[in-house]
């Protein structure tokens, strides 16, 4: 899962990077609109997180913009809190709004609840044959047993069970698991991916040389035991 | 009911209707009096022309109705006048009219009986009413008998009853009385009365009509001003009262109200986002302090992750500090804070003040430049140094490196001037009446790469004009900022 965080404030911006990053999102922070808008019209980002007063171009101005071309999901972070303020920034296209100062839990549930209504699933838990995803406590069981899962890693299955039966390119789960800082040469992709094997069963994540991973579609009825 | 006494409308409709119908009264009255006089004076014309008719009848001829008594020697001198009694319309009456001679109380009465204007006393013994008649001539008189009767004619009239009675008395204990029967002009005048009031009713009544209508069509406005302030007070603050004629007596005051309410509103606004902006920028280290101290507890951290973490919400909570003295130090100048009036002068405030810059103009690769003559002024040292500090820090901190911030004091017209002066960027000229305001940043994104709330400003204008003094700015984008301060010399 990757964001975008555009945040002037810098004590902010490091402080949410840092908890969005410890959740196991990939996130790269812009410190204003400008750098925000190209970022995004750069790179698709599953959410964006927009502070709404900042300098060169303020959080209305790039999402007004980004609306004219993208529909990516963005959260208005902002220490106005008027019903005029809220009413505007809604109506610009923004997906949901998050007045400041938040608590990190309310933060990290709207932003799975965003994540969530932008995937063809809307259940918070996927199944995959034995193989449970919880994606509101981001766990993953197999067999009724729950397998320890780093962030990096519950990420990358979650990307691919929501987008399953379908292949997924190695450049794309490297534009969504992994932030602006990380070498996208390394083969990182393939360590999370053979550890996920080991932990979930060698036949969950299957490749397709050349083209990438795909989880093939579940059959019915052999969920959750 | 009372309701109804307290409408201006109402008021002002009982006020018209008391004048008016006093006037109309008034008026009424004396046109009715008048028409009384007039009709009386006809019917004793008439009574006058009977006497004259009826004397002319017994051969005595009355002047001034039916021409002068002829004296002897006239009536000699001019023979070719005719004689009195030849009078053709007394000689006319004459034949008409029958003159009775009637004894009562010693006086000889003689009662004419001119036809059916008359009332006659053609059996006066007989009926009461006669005698009555009788009763009054006698009073209106002298006692009889008591005196020989004037020397000349004397004529009196008035009213008994109905009738109007003439007495004539020639000399001699003689009286004649004409009576003529007013009864039908009493009828006239009393329906003369009743018509006159329908009439002043009716125009009472119209007056009032039309008064209601006006009173109602120029307080209309007003109607309008109330519904335009209950708007505004429902929180409709946008509202305008709609204004036809501004120099009428209720246009004026739409208009002072209109100047009023749009004051207040934007006193309100002021007020409004100046809340807003207060807690923008109480917030935004309130959500730095929380994120921060949330992250910090949400796993086992390293001690150097703990310190981190803490430096963090240590500077935004001295940050929220900053902003909650500036506000203060606004808020207690607003409560209007007694200035000391030590004697100090500007240009060791000043150069205090480039002592202290030193060291930021150097990472800011700013030059300072200071020319500073003696400008005595009395008052606080301290708040005046802060005042310096605050606009040299602002042309340092807003500008790109290599600006060159000049400092000048001086007295000129007895007022002591301080001017700081930078050669760097400048301000939009649409944003030069605002820089004073409180929270306002030139740069409307809130940029806090330059720190500070936008209080700095508005609290060195507090400043000054608490010393009595004015600050005014001038400046060209590209070309740099002037503020200079002027403040009463010491």
């Amino acid at each position: 899962m990757r964001i975008l965080l555009v945040e002037d404030e810098a004590p902010l911006r490091a402080s949410l990077l840092k908890v969005l990053r410890e959740e196991g999102y990939a996130v790269d922070g812009a410190v204003d609109g400008a750098e925000g808008l190209r970022k995004a019209l750069e790179c698709d980002y599953d959410v964006i997180l927009l502070d709404h007063m900042m300098p060169n171009m303020d959080g209305r101005e790039m999402l007004r913009r980004l609306r004219g071309v993208k529909r990516t999901p963005v959260m208005m972070l902002t220490a106005r809190d008027s019903i005029e303020d809220r009413v505007v920034g809604l109506d610009l296209g923004a997906d949901d709004y998050l007045v400041k100062p938040f608590m990190q839990q309310e933060l990290l549930a709207r932003l799975r609840a965003l994540v969530r209504r932008n995937r063809p699933s809307p259940g918070v838990t996927i199944t995959l044959g034995d193989v449970a995803i919880d994606t509101v406590a981001r766990r993953v069981a197999k067999a009724g047993k729950e397998q320890p899962i780093t962030g990096r890693e519950y990420t990358l299955l979650e990307y691919l069970a929501h987008r399953r039966g379908a292949v997924v390119t190695r450049a794309e789960l490297y534009e969504h698991l992994f932030d602006e800082n990380e070498d996208t040469l390394s083969n990182l992709l393939e360590v999370h991916v053979c550890n996920l094997r080991r932990k979930l069963g060698a036949e969950l994540i299957k490749t397709r040389r050349g083209l990438g991973y795909v989880i093939e579609e579940a059959p019915e009825g052999q969920a959750w035991p | 009911m009372a309701v109804i006494f307290h409408s201006i409308r109402w008021r002002i409709l009982a006020w018209n209707f008391g004048l008016l119908a006093t006037t109309v009264t008034v008026l009424l009255v004396a046109f009715h009096r008048h028409e009384r006089a007039n009709r009386t004076q006809e019917v004793d014309l008439r009574l006058r022309q009977l006497m004259t008719t009826s004397m002319g009848a017994v051969g005595e001829v009355v002047p001034g109705v039916a021409g002068p008594r002829p004296t002897a020697a006239t009536g000699a001198a001019n023979p070719a006048r005719p004689r009195p009694n030849d009078n053709p319309v007394q000689r006319k009456a004459k034949a008409e009219q029958t003159v009775r001679e009637l004894e009562r109380d010693g006086c000889r009465l003689l009662v004419a009986d001119p036809g059916k204007d008359a009332v006659l006393f053609t059996n006066l013994a007989a009926t009461a009413e006669a005698n009555e008649l009788l009763a009054a001539c006698v009073a209106q008189l002298a006692p009889p008998g008591a005196e020989p009767g004037p020397a000349r004619p004397v004529d009196l009239i008035f009213a008994l009853g109905t009738r109007r009675i003439l007495l004539h008395r020639p000399p001699g204990p003689t009286f004649v009385a004409f009576i003529l029967d007013s009864a039908g002009l009493e009828a006239e005048l009393r329906a003369l009365a009743w018509k006159l009031f329908a009439a002043g009713a009716a125009l009472t009544g119209l007056g009032c009509a039309i008064g209601w209508v006006l009173a109602g069509r120029s307080l209309r406005p007003l109607d309008r001003i109330a519904a335009t302030a209950e708007g505004i007070a429902a929180g409709d603050y946008e509202r305008k009262i709609a204004v036809e004629d501004t120099e009428s007596e209720l246009g004026r005051l739409a208009v002072v109200l209109n100047t009023t309410f749009g004051r207040m509103n934007a006193a309100r606004e002021r007020v409004t986002q100046f809340t807003a902006d207060a807690s923008h920028e109480l917030r935004t280290p309130l959500a730095v302090i929380l994120s921060d101290s949330q992250g910090a507890l949400r796993q086992e951290r390293t001690p150097a992750e703990y310190q981190a973490a803490l430096e963090a919400i240590q500077r935004s909570a001295l940050r929220m500090k900053a902003i909650s003295d500036a506000l203060l130090e606004l808020a207690q100048g607003d409560a209007g804070r007694p200035v000391a009036a030590d004697a100090c002068d500007l240009a060791d405030l000043a150069d205090e003040a480039v002592a202290l810059l030193g060291r930021l103009a150097r990472d800011h690769e700013a030059k300072l430049v200071a020319q500073l003559d003696g400008a005595p002024v009395k008052g606080d040292a301290g708040r005046l140094g802060r005042v310096i500090l605050n606009l040299m820090v602002n042309a340092i901190l807003h500008n790109p490196a290599g600006v060159t911030v000049a400092v000048t004091t001086g007295v000129r017209e007895g007022r002591a001037l301080l001017t700081v002066a930078d050669d760097g960027r400048g301000i939009a000229a649409e944003d030069l009446p605002r820089i004073f305001d409180r929270f306002h940043r030139a740069d409307a994104s809130r940029s806090r790469h330059t720190g500070g709330a936008g209080l700095g400003l508005a609290i060195v204008k507090q400043a000054v004009e608490a010393h009595g003094g004015t600050i005014a700015v001038t400046s060209e984008l590209g070309r740099g900022t002037t503020f200079t301060v002027a403040l009463p010399a010491a």
